[in-house]
């Protein structure tokens, strides 16, 4: 069974995207919604193409399509937030033509397909379009019914971009699957919202991350409002003195600190060079660091830049303990530097001690 | 209360058989499953609990008894969020497979 959709409805997806995205930008949402009214353009445009009556049947005007290509054109709708009264329109055309009498599809069919004749949808305290509306098709909880120009009084909803009503009166009762097409419609319109709001989330932390750096918010844990605090909890980067520039403190206070935090022995550079001597002012001054496994940086005075790790036990004092001999240690990874210390030797023999570090 | 969890529950399930189907389809036309099973294991493992947890609800003292089948569900339900790839696994795929989102490291 194929649960896909059709070419034909693709194709009316892609249209309908491209046409709204060009017509009906959030500008132009965001205006109508202020306004409290309808794009009344971009209406007359959709009725213009005949999209009322996607799924009235040709011979009340309509395009003779059905449930499923209201659906998508929903969908689209609903993706755009696009402020006309599409939905009660052509859900109330659809309806009535699904579940209508023979009568009533002559009566308002034409009119709604035209835009000539106002419609509106929804449950008797709630109708999407019911104020003022020529017909309304309101659902209850045995089933729908058709009101012909109720009685009805406006009312503020959190939607700006559509209006609402209480409607009262009587009106014809229409078949029993009425409710259900009307509630699968408005289901439609909701996931094309969600489904831009989904995008728009997405693109919203993209753009977080990409000021934050990566593993800055976890997919895995990815939430709209984990999102927003990531965004919000934005500061500027602490210096980079403060986490990977040479220390404040002296040789010895650093030698004196077996293991550095994780963070810092993971970006670990090593960069040992033996001293004979006692550490001189210079070498002891602040700005120069020793070897961070070093217990004796005092004596060694390497001016290491960091360390063991989990991959090089040794730690910079005891490559620069083998190196003795040598003199030289410079290697830029602690991997390395542990194949250069047996190299060293040989190569270098008791060559001059003297060798900046690279 | 328990009338508002059976809909949803039923709502839950239809959405899983209706989604599963969908990913027949991607099979049948595309010979192969999209990411988006992980979505249908994520939604199963969870539907599954709340509905064990419902009928123990129901049943009260009765569904812990030795031997209760409901007392078996309830706690092999528990298990669904671990294997065949853990909730947290799938949320992965999905936030990187299915939204596109960067990898978490």
């Amino acid at each position: 069974m194929d649960f896909d959709l059709t070419e034909d409805q693709r194709e009316i997806k892609t249209v309908a995207r491209e046409l709204l995205t060009a017509r009906s930008p959030f500008a132009k949402v965001r205006e109508a919604a202020e306004a409290a009214e309808y794009d009344d353009a971009l209406w007359r445009e959709i009725v213009g193409l005949g999209w009322p009556g996607i799924a009235v049947a040709e011979e009340h005007g309509g395009q003779g399509l059905g449930a499923v290509e209201l659906g998508v054109l929903l969908e689209e709708l609903g993706y755009a937030c696009a402020a006309t009264p599409f939905l009660a329109t052509a859900v109330a055309a659809a309806v009535i033509q699904a579940s209508g009498t023979e009568e009533q599809r002559r009566r308002w069919l034409p009119g709604l397909i035209d835009g000539e004749l106002r419609a509106g949808v929804g449950s008797p305290e709630f109708v999407v379009d019911g104020h003022g509306a020529d017909v309304v098709v309101l659902l209850e909880d045995d089933g729908a019914r058709l009101l012909a120009a109720p009685e009805s009084e406006p009312l503020v909803a959190i939607d700006p971009t559509r209006r609402f009503a209480t409607v009262r009166g009587e009106g014809e009762a229409l078949a029993a699957d009425a409710a259900d097409r009307v509630r699968a419609a408005i289901a439609a319109e909701v996931v094309g919202v969600c489904q831009r709001a989904l995008e728009m989330t997405l693109e919203y932390v993209e753009g977080a991350q990409a000021v934050r750096g990566p593993g800055g918010i976890l997919p895995g844990r990815f939430a709209p409002l984990r999102a927003d605090a990531a965004a919000h909890r934005e500061r500027p980067a602490p210096p980079p003195t403060t986490r990977r520039g040479p220390p404040t403190r002296s040789p010895r206070a650093w030698a004196r600190r077996r293991r550095w935090p994780r963070r810092l022995r993971r970006r670990a550079r090593v960069r040992c060079r033996r001293r004979r001597s006692r550490p001189t002012a210079a070498s002891a001054s602040p700005g120069r660091r020793t070897c961070i496994g070093c217990t004796s940086g005092a004596r060694w005075t390497a001016r290491c830049w960091a360390a063991p790790s989990a991959t090089t036990p040794r730690c910079a004092r005891a490559a620069a303990q083998r190196l003795a001999v040598s003199g030289v240690l410079t290697t830029r990874r602690a991997g390395r530097g542990a194949r250069s210390v047996a190299a060293a030797p040989e190569r270098q023999g008791s060559v001059p001690r003297r060798r900046t570090a690279s | 209360m328990i009338a508002d969890r059976l809909g949803e529950l039923h709502l839950k399930a239809e959405i899983l058989r209706l989604t599963a189907l969908r990913g027949l389809t991607a099979i049948e036309k595309y010979g192969q499953p999209g990411p988006e099973g992980s979505l249908t294991k994520w939604m199963w493992s969870e539907t599954n609990q709340q509905l064990t947890q419902l009928a123990a609800d129901l049943m009260g003292p009765a569904a812990l008894t030795a031997g209760s089948r409901w007392a078996y569900e309830l706690l092999r339900a528990r298990g669904n969020s671990i294997e065949g790839g853990t909730t947290e696994v799938l949320k992965n795929i999905v936030a990187e497979r299915v939204l596109g989102l960067p990898k978490a490291r």
